[in-house]
């Protein structure tokens, strides 16, 4: 039996079961979050090419599948980013049952995390962008929802990605076929011109961020969570593998030095908008443009300890992304109905344990001491302030600016305006808040709970980590 | 007889009369029924150097995309009404000037082999830059979702022209036309449910 196949077979039939009940958020959430336990476990516990007996019978996972002429393989240089894929969308649909997002969150959520799957598997891997704009299509449907009336972030998304798929299959194919090496100069500028375009899109490096506060404006603070998780996982680990497989472009100094600008840029756009903001769903995207941008900072030392802590970092922001998530989800379900610029005031009193995961989950995105992005935001400081001070300054930078807006928003929720008694928040609710700020906290605290499973997933990229 | 350098030629003309008049007309319909012409063409154009196996299973999926953009017309229609962004102008002046200007642009571009590209005819290359500059044209115009989406495939047919031929494996051949149905059907979704209230019940 084939391993890929099994993966992509469980991930459509757990589709085809939550569908008829999608109206049921509940139901439909316990079944994807352990669905996608259980085949992430299957992902990476699976003996690949190795015979084993079941009820009498000689099997073996095949770790290649044929189809329409290509293949889909799970070897040790993918199975972690699958396996990850998975356990985080496990966690991301069960926290999906109290933030409430729209009715097709589930049912595309399960396909969304099979494409990005299939994206890692796909043999050549160039063909990956395609799955990448079929994963857009879905984040298009997670994002929807028809209270807004306005959707021009979901279809600025779409449009964006378009762009960024074609420019990557065509860089695909200028390198696979036309032979580029150190040797062919004028090829490889070309090859990198559009390398760097599909993946300033994947990357939401600005102006292809775009897409990014419109779609935090109008969808579910959890969707966009849920999507942004999806999507820049998914081009992290497809940009990774450009770097191992390509010499050339590891060998290429001023590509790196080029993705340093790129992501200090990102840093100082999202930092310094999001200090601008006065909504909370702006700063949260601006927040996240920041922390891509530091994800970028790790890649663009072109070591393996900055691969290693991008790894780590696309890691914790899950954690961090989903306990902002829920926070911001219920604050917006329970608020006080007051006017746009009042809406939170006062919230700390009346729902404080949202307010909590809200400023946890900024503070830890933007890797404050104490908190689960803090340990890779460190070694990643240690290690540009000897090699590269000016990227090292703009995270210290980012830590200052997320720092002041913190601040400013602490004084808005704990402004006496709507002060009140606590509402009756449900246990669920709290409960799943408080795990996720304890969990925050822990990985702050002890980061090797985190980042050795790192060195574990990319054993795989056998020239980026020889 | 037709010979076959004619049709090329004529299935070119065509991508540059249809890429134009999506940028130029405002009728859903019509707009449809222009795109669903211009699939013809791209077909016509890629038979002329890929099997025509290849070039059907193309002109079927931008059928079906058509056929899904206009079940959600018929749908939606009167329903609701949303304006184009106007900061930008978008009167038909504009438009016919701007196509005009874009399309001697394309022409330009067309003679250009910016990737290397060899034993592809000048057709096909010009195809692509009629269909991929007129389309940036039309996508930097509007932000209407089925408009959008109009445009997104007018970009991928253009594309496609030129990557069919560089790359004719069939698993790529079927994922690509999966983008094309799946935008239509994405854009559809976009444009059927603003046309609906949030408190009805009713499932689509």
């Amino acid at each position: 039996m084939s391993a890929p196949f099994i993966i992509l077979l469980m991930t459509g039939i757990m589709a085809i079961v939550v569908l008829p009940f999608r109206r049921r958020l509940g139901l439909t959430a316990s079944i994807a979050s352990i669905g996608a336990l259980l085949i992430g476990g299957f992902t990476l516990l699976a003996s690949l090419e190795e015979p084993f007996v079941f009820l009498g019978a000689s099997l073996k996972w095949s770790s290649t599948w044929q189809l329409l002429g290509r293949s889909m393989i799970l070897d040790q240089g993918n199975r972690a980013a699958v396996a990850f894929m998975y356990l985080a969308g496990a966690l991301l649909f069960g926290g999906a049952w109290i933030a409430r997002p729209n009715r097709t969150f589930v049912f595309v959520g399960i396909i969304s995390i099979g494409v990005v799957a299939a994206s890692f598997m796909i043999q050549p891997f160039l063909f990956a962008a395609i799955f990448l704009e079929l994963t857009a299509m879905g984040a298009v449907l997670i994002l929807s929802t028809r209270e807004q009336g306005n959707r021009s972030g979901s279809v600025r998304l779409l449009v964006l990605y378009t762009f960024g798929m074609i420019a990557i299959l065509i860089a695909g194919w200028i390198l696979e076929s036309q032979g580029v090496t150190p040797a062919t100069p004028e090829l490889a500028a070309r090859a990198t011109i559009l390398l760097a375009l599909g993946f300033c899109v994947l990357m939401a490096v600005p102006p292809f961020h775009i897409w990014l506060p419109g779609a935090a404006q109008q969808s579910n603070p959890y969707a966009l969570a849920f999507v942004t998780i999806l999507l820049q996982s998914a081009g992290i680990f497809f940009l990774l593998r450009f770097i191992d497989t390509f010499v050339w472009l590891r060998e290429n100094v001023a590509l790196f030095d080029g993705i340093r600008i790129a992501a200090m840029i990102m840093i100082g756009v999202g930092s310094i908008w999001a200090l601008a903001q006065q909504s909370l769903r702006k700063v949260m995207a601006y927040v996240l443009v920041s922390d891509f941008g530091a994800t970028l900072l790790a890649i663009g030392t072109n070591s393996p300890e900055g691969f290693q802590l991008a790894l780590g970092m696309t890691g914790i922001r899950v954690i961090s992304l989903t306990v902002l998530g829920i926070g911001l989800a219920t604050i917006e379900k329970y608020k006080v109905e007051t006017s746009e610029d009042q809406s939170f005031m006062g919230a700390a009193y009346y729902c404080p344990i949202s307010v909590i995961a809200i400023l946890t989950g900024l503070l830890s995105l933007a890797g404050f001491p104490l908190f689960a992005g803090f340990p890779g935001r460190w070694a990643l400081i240690e290690t540009l302030l000897t090699s590269d001070s000016m990227a090292g300054l703009s995270l210290l930078l980012s830590l200052t600016c997320i720092g002041a807006i913190v601040l400013n928003w602490v004084r808005i929720f704990l402004s006496p305006e709507n002060e009140g008694k606590p509402i009756a928040i449900p246990i669920v609710e709290k409960g799943f808040m408080v795990v996720g700020v304890i969990f925050c906290l822990l990985l702050g605290i002890f980061p090797q709970l985190s980042y050795p499973w790192v060195v574990e997933a990319v054993a795989g990229m056998k020239q980026l980590f020889p | 007889m037709i010979t076959a350098d004619i049709w090329i030629q004529i299935a070119v003309i065509g991508l540059g009369i249809t890429g134009g008049l999506i940028v130029l007309l405002d009728d859903r319909r019509l707009l449809v029924l222009i795109l669903a012409v211009q699939y013809v063409f791209v077909a016509l154009l890629i038979s002329s150097t890929l099997n025509m196996q290849i070039a059907g299973s193309k002109w079927l999926a931008g059928m079906a995309a058509c056929a899904i953009f206009l079940i959600c017309i018929r749908n939606t229609d009167g329903k609701f009404d949303i304006g184009e962004s106007r900061t930008i102008p978008f009167n038909s002046f504009f438009r016919i000037i701007a196509v005009l200007l874009v399309t001697l642009v394309a022409i330009g571009l067309g003679a250009v082999n910016l990737i290397n590209l060899e034993g592809i005819a000048p057709e096909v290359g010009l195809g692509t830059a009629l269909l991929v500059c007129l389309s940036f044209l039309h996508l930097g115009l509007c932000e209407e979702p089925m408009r959008v989406g109009i445009g997104l495939l007018t970009l991928l047919s253009g594309f496609e022209i030129t990557y069919s031929l560089i790359e004719p494996s069939l698993a790529v051949v079927g994922l690509l036309a999966c983008v094309h149905i799946g935008i239509a059907l994405v854009m559809g979704y976009l444009l059927m449910i603003q046309g609906v209230d949030p408190s009805e019940t009713r499932e689509i």
